[in-house]
């Protein structure tokens, strides 16, 4: 009868405003107070985490208090993206992986610069790599690097 | 004490683009494609387990309300499980337990999803990550897979080779299976190799399609079972797990949730050798390395010797377990119905339809799913006999 | 209080009507209002559906009629409070989504507050449509007035191809 419309298009947009918490909102301001990385103590198995998170072991609260721990680690798996999409946080090519800092016992997600992409190994020695002023933004961190 | 119970119905669509099917359009095809399959219509069905992964990838809250008329669920009680990309496996577990429990007769799990709705389906996979700092950094699903394939190498000494030869095995299987979207003939390891790096270490050979696709099961109690079919296949157990995303010293190469869910459902069905006991399995292969640390979760290897199982034949077509005759995830895609496929699969083989691709004489198959971040897993084990 | 941080998830959708709501859409673009009648129970649907509620039957493209654009409020509600929030601009959503998607994607959002959306039940139709009232004589509006669809200049194939309806008495 008519020729069918084959489409509808319709970009959703929804905008979100996300409560950090009390934790994971220490975090950050003492990453900018102190430009040192602040981490999470369960009261029961005392392992150290990133306050985002509860112990998954333990089910019990995490301290009162974070405690500092080194921004240097092992690199326990990475990737590099070559495949462009939206949401990325880098234009590709970037290398992003997971860090286990020193001490502690959950990862910490980053970008990995300053190295040849085809020198990344797992178990290497990674080092944060600090912005010049911070706000208290996950990315006060710019990157991680090797270190030797 | 859990009743018997049987699956008498499957319901397939192929997994491919649908430009011309509305979602319910899609679900209705999966229905119907499941009431001519068992006989039944809408009125034998006493209720409804809907699956259907995150509602980003159609920007359609609660699909299930759409097209709840389209599969024939009108007055009739309809549940909603959503487990990431085990939801079809959740889907069906959950249909499984509302007829274990003897509240329900006959009860169809269906999921699906139409992925090519949106341009982009792997917005829809990054809002997986936790908003707060997560999301900041990853995105999409063929990095966080790429993570665990690194982790995975490094722990073991695999490399990608391995990886390719998982894709070719399953693209080359998924030549006998309709229902597949990616059937490449002639699939070589030479071909795999030059396709381009698109998340290190994954190739464009190791990773999935994206499909539109809806798969649909049919449970029934067993008194039911002998009125409706005489060769359904008997369910032996239906498991599933949450392993847990940020618990501390997780170990990327170690599905320790899934190892966990398939040792209860290889006790609940009288396994205890399930390398040796267990006739094909379908494992959930998004990813073609995920193959390997599947078989490890499972149990058909030690842990780290998932690649060399892979080497020494046993999971290929001519093998003594075969791994996805039917190409797997890895050949078909559609998020949704992927994990149901792998059971219904699973459960073709021993029903003995499984046409090109059926595993001569198999009796005891397994069907597996893992959704989230990479913490949900779902096994459920089939037998052509009835337990 | 605890840090809070704004973002967004912005998502371009390419969503299949099928035949049956296509032929619906392309007869929009024609300026026209069509409507899909059961095989089994007669019913009319504006807009149609895939299958008729009642007797669960699919509908078929062979079975479209064109209706009269012109109806009755059955119902409707007067929407005062902008909970939308503030549109994103193109360059906005130009990080956010390829270009290619913004081309394609009329920014098709809901009009400015106040607005009247309304259960239109037209006269040749066995189902209500909703769609938006307007026009200067909005205090006449009320339930059981006559009104009539009015186009927009430029057509697509899409609901909003009706740029509302206007009270006729």
């Amino acid at each position: 009868m008519f020729e069918p419309a084959s489409r509808v298009m319709h970009t959703w947009y929804v905008p979100y405003k996300w409560s950090f918490g009390q934790r994971a909102t220490e975090f950050l301001e003492l990453m900018k107070k102190e430009q040192k990385i602040f981490f999470g103590r369960c009261t029961s198995c005392k392992k150290v985490m990133i306050p985002t998170a509860i112990c998954g072991k333990c089910f019990a609260p995490l301290e009162d208090e974070l405690v500092p721990v080194k921004d240097e680690g092992v690199l326990e798996c990475f990737t590099v993206v070559y495949l462009p999409f939206p949401t990325q946080p880098a234009a590709p090519p970037y290398a992003y992986g997971y860090i286990r800092l020193d001490g502690t016992s959950s990862i910490m997600p980053h970008i990995i610069e300053e190295v040849d992409y085809d020198d990344l190994r797992v178990g290497m020695r990674v080092k944060a790599v600090w912005r010049e002023e911070l706000e208290g933004d996950i990315y006060d961190i710019k990157y991680f690097k090797p270190i030797d | 004490m859990a009743n018997k119970v049987g699956v008498v119905g499957i319901g397939m669509t192929e997994n491919k683009s649908y430009w011309n099917l509305s979602i319910p359009a899609l679900y209705r095809k999966g229905a119907l494609s499941a009431y001519e399959d068992s006989g039944l219509g809408p009125a034998q069905i006493d209720a409804v387990v809907f699956g259907h992964s995150p509602e980003y990838f159609e920007g359609v809250n609660h699909p299930e309300k759409w097209c709840s008329e389209a599969v024939g669920v009108v007055n009739k009680p309809l549940f909603r499980i959503h487990t990431g990309g085990t939801v079809g496996g959740s889907a069906a577990i959950g249909a499984y337990y509302l007829v274990a429990s003897g509240e329900f007769d006959v009860v169809m799990a269906i999921s699906g999803n139409k992925l090519n709705e949106t341009s982009s389906a792997q917005i829809g996979l990054s809002t997986v990550y936790e908003p707060l700092i997560a999301r900041r950094m990853g995105a999409g699903a063929p990095s966080a897979v790429a993570l665990q394939a690194s982790a995975y190498y490094a722990k073991y000494g695999y490399d990608g080779e391995y990886s390719l030869k998982v894709a070719v095995k399953n693209r080359n299987n998924a030549m006998n299976n309709p229902y597949a979207q990616l059937r490449i003939p002639d699939y070589t390891l030479e071909g795999a190799r030059e396709t381009p790096v698109l998340s290190y270490p994954l190739r464009m050979a190791d990773m999935c399609p994206t499909s539109d696709a809806v798969c649909a099961m049919i449970f029934a109690r067993e008194d039911k079972v002998k009125e409706i079919t005489d060769k359904p296949a008997w369910v032996l157990a239906a498991v599933s797990t949450n392993e847990g995303v940020t618990y501390p010293d997780r170990d990327w190469a170690k599905p320790i949730g899934l190892r966990l869910a398939a040792d209860i459902a290889y006790e609940r069905a009288g396994i205890s050798n399930p390398r040796e006991e267990i006739d094909v399995a379908e494992v959930y292969d998004a990813f073609s390395v995920q193959e390997m640390i599947w078989y490890e979760g499972l149990n058909f290897c030690e842990w780290g010797e998932g690649g060399n199982l892979l080497e020494s034949g046993a999971t290929y077509m001519d093998g003594d377990l075969p791994v996805n005759p039917s190409g797997g995830v890895l050949c078909a895609n559609s998020i949704g119905a992927a994990a149901m496929f792998r059971k219904a699969e699973a459960a073709l083989q021993v029903m003995g339809r499984a046409g090109d691709r059926q595993v001569p004489g198999a009796q005891i198959s397994l069907g597996h799913g893992w959704g989230g971040g990479i913490q949900f897993h779902t096994v459920m084990i089939f037998s052509s006999n009835m337990p | 209080m605890t840090k809070i941080s704004n973002w967004d998830i912005t998502v371009p959708y390419q969503w299949t009507p099928g035949p049956v709501l296509g032929t619906f859409l392309g007869g929009l673009r024609e300026k026209t209002i069509t409507g899909v009648k059961c095989n089994s129970c007669g019913k009319v649907y504006v807009p149609p559906q895939d299958l008729c509620r009642d007797c669960l039957e699919d509908m078929q493209v062979e079975n479209f009629v064109e209706v009269k654009p012109e109806g009755t409020v059955e119902g409707f509600v007067k929407i005062r409070q902008n909970f939308f929030g503030e549109r994103p601009s193109k360059e906005y959503l130009s990080e956010r989504i390829s270009p290619a998607d913004i081309d394609q994607h009329p920014l098709l959002w809901f009009p400015e507050v106040p607005y009247v959306v309304a259960m239109i039940k037209l006269d040749e139709a066995d189902t209500c449509m909703l769609h938006l009232v307007k026009g200067a004589d909005m205090d006449n509006l009320k339930m059981g007035s006559r009104v009539r669809a009015a186009w927009k200049e430029e057509t697509i194939g899409h609901i909003m191809d009706i740029d509302s309806f206007k009270i006729t008495e």
